[in-house]
């Protein structure tokens, strides 16, 4: 009998082998259909990678990557032993933090209110509303934010007057950077990230609402009972999706935010690598900070995605 | 007696809930209301600040500057221009892409993707990609803006779950036993099937490259081919820069920032119109995007 199902398994595997090679065949043409996908990552996401390497040497002005001399850890040493070093890092962590910690819950607010609403219509319009600054450019965003924050014409400077305040140069201070950035952030996303809870919770079982109101529960307490575990699993995959990405903090939009009278607050890591990479071409030290930052950013995701893997069973891979 | 006194709350707490969120709503549209009202309005109020609520001596001269702000017209070419070929290029490569990933029978599959995956989570950065635009002398030219952003894997995962919770196996029986082949499935069947997506893919990648600035501030130098966004960025930070100045010298702003400052609200709503034009017919594929993307494949 145990011969018997070896020999079955080896020639099964026979006909695995063989049938694998007719599906490769079988399949050319969906390969075919790959190839510009294949070529435009290779060229513009794996040939950077092997660019990354700059972090390590000195690149010479007329020659290679591979044929600049290797300088070691040089540019990282540079890079710690700066005085702003960790002012810089602060920054970064602290616009990352605060951003992450303020804006995570408030979609989740948003979409049980916006749940509880019994009028469709209104209901509809609400939330229509609320994505709309989501299709807006950053730029668009930030533009407004500075008329609105205007010293003389912003409404912000006209009402502060109205109050016997003396205007505020919000661009100016580098304790304002934050909190516009964050402000901005909720303004232009909360209703755009509150889509997926309003989804999640249109699938809640009216029966069991039905069945708590019966038994004398109140709307408040259907809601911290009912809707908001039915929700959970959600916001545990939007938990994790974010802190996984935490440190990678993009540029674009603090690059609008900064003025020359704020950098204190406004110099996180993507934009300082902007700056003395492509602004003042130091491509090896610049390479190095930015590659710090990518590793930072990896490990947290690596660390929030073991985490969620321990405690519960969503995990990003 | 119990019952009807939860009645009152439950009713009590619909009302107020409803207020909370009328508010809301009203603190979100606000931002744009005030940009509009000071766009259609005389500059004087504007900067009297009587304009707040509604618009005063409406006049629409920020338009007319805004017309013969050459860099401002040249921009929005370009973004159209930009906007429309990036976006047949992202639809090119996203979409037959998302459907091969979404064939269970095609072998090294799961590696395929990690290859596509992984480049969400690991990049080259800044300084390296900007060498390698170089080395490919493209700097300066549109496809610095289009071709490294050319598939997003994020929408092509979105596209794929698509696929693969919409077009079922036995379609491509069908097609097999009428002799077709792969190709034959994905043009006559597959395509037509998915329309929806389509329109969702053509939404999110077109809203990317209209919205987007920092690449064009990376990789083009030349002004005559800034993207409206840039342009726009430029106007906004001499803005924050000058009203920091002019603070600095005087409480006075001078007439001509006061003339610029008007044109800067009718740049934001102008720059903004393209969306809002579509918004209305495509804020509902909007909406299926985050859903499908939300039901991981």
């Amino acid at each position: 009998m145990n011969i018997m199902t070896t020999e079955k398994a080896a020639a099964l595997k026979n006909k695995n082998r063989s049938g694998l090679k007719r599906r490769i065949i079988n399949c050319m043409p969906l390969y075919a259909l790959l190839i510009p996908a294949i070529v435009l990552t290779i060229m513009f996401k794996y040939a950077p990678m092997y660019g990354i390497q700059l972090a390590f040497k000195d690149l010479i002005p007329g020659r290679s990557i591979t044929e600049s001399p290797w300088v070691g850890l040089k540019h990282f040493l540079r890079f710690f032993s700066m005085p702003n070093f960790w002012h810089l890092i602060w920054n970064t962590f602290k616009v990352a933090i605060v951003t992450n910690l303020v804006s995570f819950p408030l979609p989740i607010i948003f979409a049980l209110m916006v749940n509880q609403v019994r009028h469709t219509k209104y209901k509809k319009i609400v939330q229509n509303v609320s994505y709309i600054p989501h299709l807006l450019s950053i730029v668009i965003v930030i533009s407004i934010t500075s008329l609105m924050l205007a010293p003389g014409t912003g409404v912000v400077n006209i009402l502060l007057k109205k109050f016997g305040k003396e205007d505020i140069l919000f661009f100016g201070h580098d304790e304002y950077v934050l909190p516009i950035y964050v402000l901005t952030g909720i303004w232009q996303n909360m209703g755009f990230d509150a889509i997926i809870y309003i989804a999640a919770l249109s699938s809640v079982d009216q029966d069991q609402i039905e069945a708590a109101k019966i038994d004398g529960a109140s709307r408040l307490k259907t809601i911290w009972h009912i809707e908001l575990p039915s929700i959970t699993n959600t916001i545990i995959i939007m938990l994790i999706l974010s802190w996984g990405q935490i440190f990678a903090l993009g540029a674009d939009k603090m690059l609008l935010l900064q003025t020359p009278l704020n950098l204190g607050g406004s110099e996180i890591i993507s934009t300082y690598v902007y700056k003395v990479g492509l602004l003042e071409g130091q491509f090896g030290f610049s390479t190095a900070v930015d590659l710090f930052n990518t590793m930072v950013n990896l490990t947290c995701l690596l660390i929030v995605n073991a985490i969620a893997k321990k405690y519960s069973d969503n995990s990003i891979f | 007696m119990k019952l009807k006194q939860r009645m009152n709350t439950d009713r009590i707490f619909g009302i107020v809930n409803g207020l909370i969120l009328l508010i809301i709503a009203l603190i979100i549209v606000y931002p744009l209301y005030f940009v509009l009202t000071a766009s259609i309005s005389d500059p004087v109020y504007v900067n009297l600040g009587q304009t707040i609520l509604h618009p005063k001596g409406i006049t629409f001269s920020g338009y007319r500057k805004l017309v013969e702000y050459s860099d401002i017209v040249k921009g929005y070419r370009n973004s159209i221009l930009y906007t429309v070929v990036g976006t047949v290029v992202n639809l090119l490569v996203c979409i037959p892409t998302a459907f091969v990933l979404s064939r269970k029978e095609l072998p090294g599959r799961k590696w395929i993707s990690v290859f596509f995956v992984l480049t969400m989570y690991f990049s080259g950065g800044v300084v390296p990609l900007y060498l390698t635009i170089r080395g490919l002398h493209l700097l300066n030219s549109m496809w610095a803006l289009i071709l490294p952003g050319a598939l997003n894997v994020y929408n092509m995962i979105v596209c794929r779950s698509f696929f693969n919770n919409n077009i079922p196996d036995e379609l491509f029986e069908s097609v097999k036993i009428d002799g077709g082949g792969y190709m034959v499935f994905f043009t006559r069947i597959v395509l037509p099937l998915s329309k929806s997506i389509i329109a969702v893919m053509v939404l999110y990648h077109a809203l990317i490259h209209w919205n987007s600035y920092l690449s064009a501030l990376y990789y083009i130098s030349d002004s005559d081919k800034y993207p409206l966004q840039l342009v726009l960025r430029n106007l906004t930070n001499s803005l924050n820069t000058e009203s920091i100045q002019g603070a600095a010298n005087s409480q006075v702003i001078s007439e001509m920032q006061k003339a610029q400052q008007s044109v800067r609200y009718a740049v934001v709503i102008a720059s903004s119109i393209p969306v809002f034009l579509v918004y209305p017919f495509v804020q509902k594929h909007f909406v299926k995007g985050v859903m499908i993307g939300s039901v991981k494949g």
